[in-house]
């Protein structure tokens, strides 16, 4: 029987490359039986929605005034040097 | 952002797909300097380049195609000063604290619900940003390569780990802290 430590490492590995055929019949059955790995193997998945979420937001950190400033700057600069 | 069927003019590109751009490099990057300039040589590369620009994709997505090439330019720039994943970043200190000898559990895991919700709330980011900010460095970068789908070994390559077992351990501990952050300063304080 896998151990709850043993559980939550490959319930990360499984999102990351393949597991064997034991692993697998290891943390379901060890998922059937622990609420709170359970909870951890559902959070993780949770997590990677949130990371591939983080692109497309509408919310979140925005370019600073500041910084477009700049940048329109550079960017009007390189465009007279080309003309 | 419906101007991407007819075509913006590169001078639009700035204020269309500015902050777009710049979340997606400082989700990679993290610093805001970084991340500012990065976007610039983007655009700059991209204004220069862009009698080959395919119309048949979208600006957006060729500019992100631009920009990954810049990110990871800058990873591989900067990998010798990625501080070293020692026990500390591992987070052997929280590994203890969960399980207790025999591998179980010390403590019982707070319930989400149903945390999707949670993605329409700009108060979450700026949780989930700033325990994202708490990881090291090697960490931050692994989970964003491993997202943009960057294999093992290229992983391996751009962060100077030794093997995949390597990089699985630790993609493994950097998810144990992100949601331990993410229980204690959002979950379990009311947030959800």
């Amino acid at each position: 029987m896998l151990s709850c430590k043993q559980t939550t490492e490959l319930a990360s590995n499984r999102l990351d490359a393949p597991i064997t055929g034991w692993q697998k019949l290891g943390v379901g059955l060890h998922l059937a039986l622990c609420a709170n790995c359970r909870r951890y193997a559902k959070q993780l998945k949770f997590l990677q929605r949130v990371f591939t979420n983080a692109d497309n937001q509408a919310l979140g950190p925005l370019l600073s005034d500041e910084a477009r400033q700049r940048i329109r700057q550079k960017l009007q600069d390189a465009g007279n040097h080309d003309d | 952002m419906s101007a991407e069927n007819n075509m913006p003019e590169p001078s639009q590109w700035l204020d269309l797909y500015g902050d777009r751009l710049f979340r997606y490099a400082l989700a990679r990057v993290r610093l805001d300097d970084v991340a500012e300039d990065l976007l610039q040589e983007t655009l700059l590369a991209a204004i220069q380049g862009f009698s080959k620009f395919n119309q048949q994709a979208s600006v957006y997505s060729w500019l992100v195609s631009i920009l990954k090439n810049k990110i990871i330019d800058y990873f591989r720039k900067s990998k010798r000063e990625l501080p070293l994943l020692d026990d500390a970043a591992m987070g052997e200190d929280l590994l203890e604290e969960q399980f207790d000898d025999v591998g179980h559990w010390q403590m019982n895991l707070v319930d989400w619900g149903s945390p999707d919700k949670c993605l329409q709330n700009q108060e979450f980011w700026t949780v989930f940003y700033r325990c994202r900010d708490r990881l090291p460095e090697a960490m931050a970068r692994l989970f964003m390569l491993r997202l943009d789908g960057f294999s093992t070994e290229e992983c391996c390559q751009l962060l100077d780990m030794a093997n995949a077992n390597q990089l699985l351990v630790a993609l493994s501990r950097a998810r144990m802290k992100l949601r331990q952050c993410l229980e204690v300063s959002w979950f379990a304080s009311g947030g959800a």
